[in-house]
């Protein structure tokens, strides 16, 4: 056993110098006498690692940031310095560096509300924006951020939460996704400890699938998205569970109106590691049951994590979650749907300079609906497996390298119907299943080119392949959708013949070179600009034309009728630190194209669809905006501003189908396209005892279509009609309060508690979700009937740790 | 498949999350005007074991979406139907009310037909098919859901024939309300078998008769009536709407192709029954 496991390593390590001579020729021109200091950062209470720490020799422009496990690697010439270790939430720490040889560190951070020890101790660290490196249009939230968020519902909600930023907004209340910077729900790369996870919520939208208690740490890149994420057009939400504490068994948990939860975590191993379990279950039920309905919802998550320390230079990480809704509509209708992901990781440090993780993983989104009236029994579901090996190659004080590899296997079951009951009168019928693998392999550089500049230049090569066994039809001039030119609509096209792919043949590839690029010139120490260009091919399409993606929408992989949406995004920014850091202000101007969105004919049939090429035709997208955001780090009261004005737009020209096109080919408005977008959130803590938070939110009301007119026919009134999504619903507004109670007599016991009160949507304002025009049934006026809901939402709960 | 309103029942079920303090409400909303629009509403309706002799078609302009008197008759123009295989000319006369009647018109399945309208200096056409209708075997009464939440649905059964694609036409008159009921539904999923079609509506109760029509439609009128149906009041709305979008017909003006004109001109063949709620 033990030979196998050093074989792996040692094999890799050749390969490896390979590249790196290879990739790093400009690194030996520095050659000159330099040692590296290496370590880990962790959290000196529970034994987690820091991600994102700020690590610099103090007085110097030598520095860098913890990695998502904690590692950090800093070069610089032989001499005497201050190395210093900060986070926020924690003490900095310092220490006096006599730098002649290669040093290994690890450190463990105090929490600021620790006791003063032998470390030299700063201010607390305040949340500060990274003026210094090229990265832009990023977000992250500490798990320490997330929970000072007011409350909503009950709980933390890191989707609801992400939502109050600058460039993010939703297509509505019950909308299941988010969008950025005018980007569609499904171009939204969305990772949960690497693994893809294809629907976030829970309820609707009324919970995200993120327990937060399981939650360490998230990043939202709006823009500039490093080479190492591909696959989404708009944006990545990387998202990292906690590895659980390796130091003490600790238990935390909540008891909310409408879910509860709770997570273990302990030291495991002999403390070699760690475990955190932790689960949800919702009770809407009980509330249902209540009001007398016979409807029945509900939902429950698990999140899993365990860490194993083989030694100083391997770690093992095993990581899982499912999740699950389960709804009832009066027995008319059952629907359950849910994400299952599991990753095995393994990270091998080569030397103070190489840092490497491999990662295995599995995941999977599947749902089921049942229709008893109809006899009908429907299921579908999307899985993928991935492996991915990334490394980070810390160069030299001006050079820092990532690079890796990474691939996925997918297999879409876009449904299968089956007759619910011997009287059902449907037959069993299969949609095709669909397979594709995608592949990526990227480098990265990040340059310090000089005190004012840093660079980071990198390229991403991807590759998709369509694969059988699927028979595919054929239709005359490669057209499945035509122009009926004498009617002036988009048809079906017959299909003419058909084509089988065997098991595994290549039905269609592509490529793409994605370059990525950003820089950032400072101009003083507390002020920056920066500029960045991505490109970002995406191979997966979801299929839905209702305003917003719900639960049953099924994606699609791209082939020989649906192409790869690519998206080129450029943006600029301005960023501030202000008063000793007390205050930060980011402005980010955007402007992005994405080519082969589809959009879909009128009259389009998307449910249990085998051939959505028919039903579709192939168009661009835009989007543009200005972002600003204002926000104070410290003090009793802290918070944000953000303002967005912004337009996404769509346009689907005939082309080869001929005709002018969906909306006579002329540009519209995108569901979820919002001219004006303002947030506030914050949180002041009045005493030890007392915290308050609040959140307010208004936006142009999304775009819709109202009718221009109504006719006589068959003996209805019909509305009919005009240019899509011209007209806007009403403006949305909306104001949250929280109010958290620390009792005084928490201090000095290990069994912490505090309890929660939340109002949502506090004055109680109808924002209305859609606006329906029909004919009255009893009278039969044309009328307009708004549908909101969510009104005044109270909720209480009960949080507890020890 | 039946023409199940999938995203309205998740919408139902969105509202329930609501934590039954959603709500719908009728209020005042400004809409655009497009102007009023020619409107063909000519059905050409053969009740199985009858001649098929006289016929009906009318004539209308559009309103603005909330006019209270949407019911704005064209008179003055001309309608013909052409019999394509044998070339016979039907007229339609004006009874000046926005109706024309034909009282020589002759039926034949699977026969093409084309209407032709002069109105106003211009010249507008629309041609279709004739199309089969199923026998009716029953209707079934049954309820949909549970508890206090119950409504009452009507399925009218036929024999679907196999190997055949085939959509069809529900028309359902209930003698309590002014509003037919529509439904369509294609055999995708339940090709060869026994078929029905469905109705659900909160007004169908005990002592109500319902009219009940059985059509046999062509693949695009039912593309055509689905979006009507979706996009008229016969169906609830909710938080997942599928985008309105213009409801195009075959009727087109012959001079000015770009010219919007509402309205459908089909023929179908149907069967007819009535049903009593019990």
């Amino acid at each position: 056993m033990k030979k196998t496991s050093q074989l792996k390593p040692l094999r890799l390590r050749k390969w490896q110098a390979l590249v790196a001579v290879l990739m790093l020729c400009p690194v030996f021109l520095f050659a000159q006498t330099k040692y590296t200091i290496s370590g880990v950062v962790k959290d000196v209470g529970n034994g987690e690692t820091l991600l994102g720490a700020t690590v610099i020799l103090k007085g110097t422009s030598v520095g860098s940031v913890t990695n998502e496990y904690g590692f950090y690697s800093i070069t610089a010439p032989e001499g005497n310095y201050t190395l210093a270790i900060s986070y926020l939430g924690f003490t900095t720490f310092e220490r006096a560096i006599d730098l002649k040889s290669n040093q290994k560190l690890n450190i463990e951070l105090k929490g600021d509300n620790a006791q003063l020890d032998e470390v030299v101790i700063t201010a607390e660290e305040a949340k500060q924006i990274d003026i210094a490196t090229p990265q832009m249009s990023v977000t992250r939230l500490s798990s320490k951020d997330i929970k000072q968020i007011p409350v909503v519902l009950g709980e933390v909600d890191l989707i609801k939460s992400i939502q109050l930023l600058p460039g993010v907004t939703n297509a509505g209340e019950g909308a299941s996704g988010f969008n950025v910077r005018g980007g569609a729900e499904d171009q939204n790369l969305i990772l949960l400890d690497e693994a893809i996870i294809y629907n976030a919520s829970h309820l609707f939208g009324f919970f995200s699938v993120f327990n937060a208690d399981a939650i360490k740490d998230v990043k939202l890149y709006k823009g500039g998205i490093p080479a190492r994420f591909g696959g989404r057009a708009s944006s990545v939400l990387d998202i990292r569970q906690k590895d659980g504490n390796s130091k003490e068994f600790e238990l935390t948990g909540g008891i909310g109106a409408f879910s509860s939860r709770l997570a273990a975590e302990g030291p495991m191993f002999k403390d070699k590691g760690s475990f955190l379990i932790a689960g949800r279950a919702s009770y809407v039920n009980i509330f249902l049951a209540l009001a007398k309905e016979s409807s029945r919802a509900g939902f429950y998550d698990l999140n899993l994590k365990t860490n194993y320390e083989i030694n100083e230079k391997n770690k093992l990480y095993l990581s899982g979650y499912l999740g699950n809704d389960d709804f009832n509509l009066a027995g008319i209708f059952t629907n359950s749907y849910g994400n299952l992901s599991g990753n095995l990781r393994w990270n091998h440090i080569f030397n103070n300079k190489l840092f490497s993780n491999a990662s295995l993983i599995y995941s999977r989104y599947n749902y089921n609906l049942e229709i008893p009236i109809e006899g009908i029994d429907w299921t579908s579901d999307i899985s993928n497996y991935n492996m991915r090996y990334d490394f980070g190659y810390y160069a030299s004080d001006k050079l820092k390298f990532d690079f890796g590899v990474s691939s996925i296997y997918y297999n879409f079951n876009p449904g299968r119907l089956n007759p619910l009951n011997a009287e059902s009168g449907v037959n069993s019928e299969k949609l095709d299943d669909k397979f594709a693998f995608e592949a990526g392999v990227y480098a990265s550089l990040e340059h310090k080119i000089s005190g004012k500049f840093t660079a980071e230049y990198g390229l991403r090569l991807s590759y998709f392949n369509r694969l059988g066994k699927q028979t595919l039809n054929n239709y005359e001039n490669n057209l499945p959708v035509n122009y009926n030119e004498e009617l002036g609509i988009y048809e079906r096209a017959e299909p003419i013949s058909t084509t089988n792919y065997d098991k595994g043949k290549s039905m269609a590839t592509f490529n793409n070179l994605e370059p990525r690029f950003a820089l950032s010139y400072q101009l003083n120490e507390k002020s920056s600009f920066k500029a960045s260009y991505n490109r970002v091919a995406q191979y997966l399409h979801l299929i839905s034309n209702t305003s917003s993606a719900t639960p049953l929408d099924v994606w699609a992989p791209s082939g020989k009728f649906i192409k790869p949406q690519i998206a080129d995004q450029y943006a600029l920014g301005y960023f501030k630190n202000l008063k000793e850091n007390m205050f930060s202000i980011e402005t980010e101007a955007y402007y992005k194209t994405i080519d082969n969105r589809i959009d879909y004919i009128n009259g389009a049939e998307l449910i249990a669809q085998n051939t959505i090429e028919t039903e579709i035709l192939t168009g661009e997208a835009r989007a543009y905006g200005l972002e600003f955001l204002l926000r104070k780090n410290q003090g009793n009261f802290t918070g944000w501003v953000a303002y967005t004005l912004s337009k996404s737009q769509q346009r689907t020209p005939g082309g080869a189908a001929g005709g002018a096109g969906i909306n006579n080919g002329k540009w519209y408005n995108s569901n979820w396209d919002r001219t004006h977008d303002f947030e506030f959130t914050g949180s002041y803590k009045l005493n030890e005892k007392w915290r308050f938070g609040a959140n307010m939110v208004f936006q142009t009301g999304r775009p819709v279509t109202y009718p221009n007119g109504q006719f006589i026919y068959n003996g209805l009134s019909v509305a009919t009609y005009s240019e899509r999504n011209a007209d806007r619903l009403p403006a949305y507004h909306r104001l949250d309060l929280s109010a958290t109670l620390t009792p005084r007599k928490n201090k000095d016991r290990k069994w912490q508690g505090e309890w929660v009160f939340g109002i949502y949507n506090a004055y109680n304002r109808s924002n209305a979700a859609s606006i329906y025009f029909g004919q009255n049934h009893q009278t039969g006026v044309s009328e307009a009937t708004r549908t909101s809901i969510f009104g005044i939402v109270p909720s209480v709960t009960y949080n507890f740790n020890f | 498949m039946k023409n199940i309103n999938i995203y309205g029942k998740l919408g139902a079920l969105l509202l329930l999350i609501g934590l039954l303090n959603s709500c719908t409400d009728v209020i005042d909303v400004k809409v655009p005007n497009g102007g009023a629009r020619l409107v063909v509403d000519a059905s050409i309706k053969w009740q199985k074991g009858t001649t098929g002799k006289t016929q009906t078609i009318n004539l209308r302009k559009s309103t603005a979406y909330f006019d209270k008197n949407p019911d704005v008759p064209v008179t003055g123009a001309s309608a013909t139907v052409t019999k394509e295989n044998d070339g016979s000319i039907f007229v339609f006369a004006d009874q000046n009310n926005g109706s024309y009647t034909a009282t020589d018109f002759v039926p034949e399945l699977n026969a093409s037909y084309t209407l032709k309208i002069f109105y106003k200096g211009n010249s507008y056409t629309a041609t279709e098919t004739l199309i089969a209708a199923p026998v009716i075997n029953r209707v079934e009464q049954t309820i949909e859901g549970s508890d206090g939440d119950i409504e009452i649905v009507l399925q009218v059964f036929f024999d679907d024939p196999g190997a055949v694609k085939n959509y069809y036409f529900g028309e359902f008159t209930p003698s309590n309300l002014p509003l037919p009921s529509l439904a369509v539904i294609s055999d995708k999923f339940s090709d060869g078998n026994e078929n029905y079609i469905e109705s659900d509506n909160e007004n169908y109760v005990a002592g109500v008769t319902v009219g009940i029509n059985v059509y046999g439609i062509s693949q695009r009128y039912y593309d055509y009536l689905n979006i009507l149906i979706q996009q008229s009041g016969s169906e609830e709305g909710g938080p997942f709407p599928t985008l309105p979008v213009p409801l195009k017909g075959n009727c087109t003006n012959v001079n000015d192709p770009s010219e919007e004109v509402l309205g459908y001109f089909r023929l179908g063949e149907f069967d007819a029954t009535s049903y009593a709620i019990k």
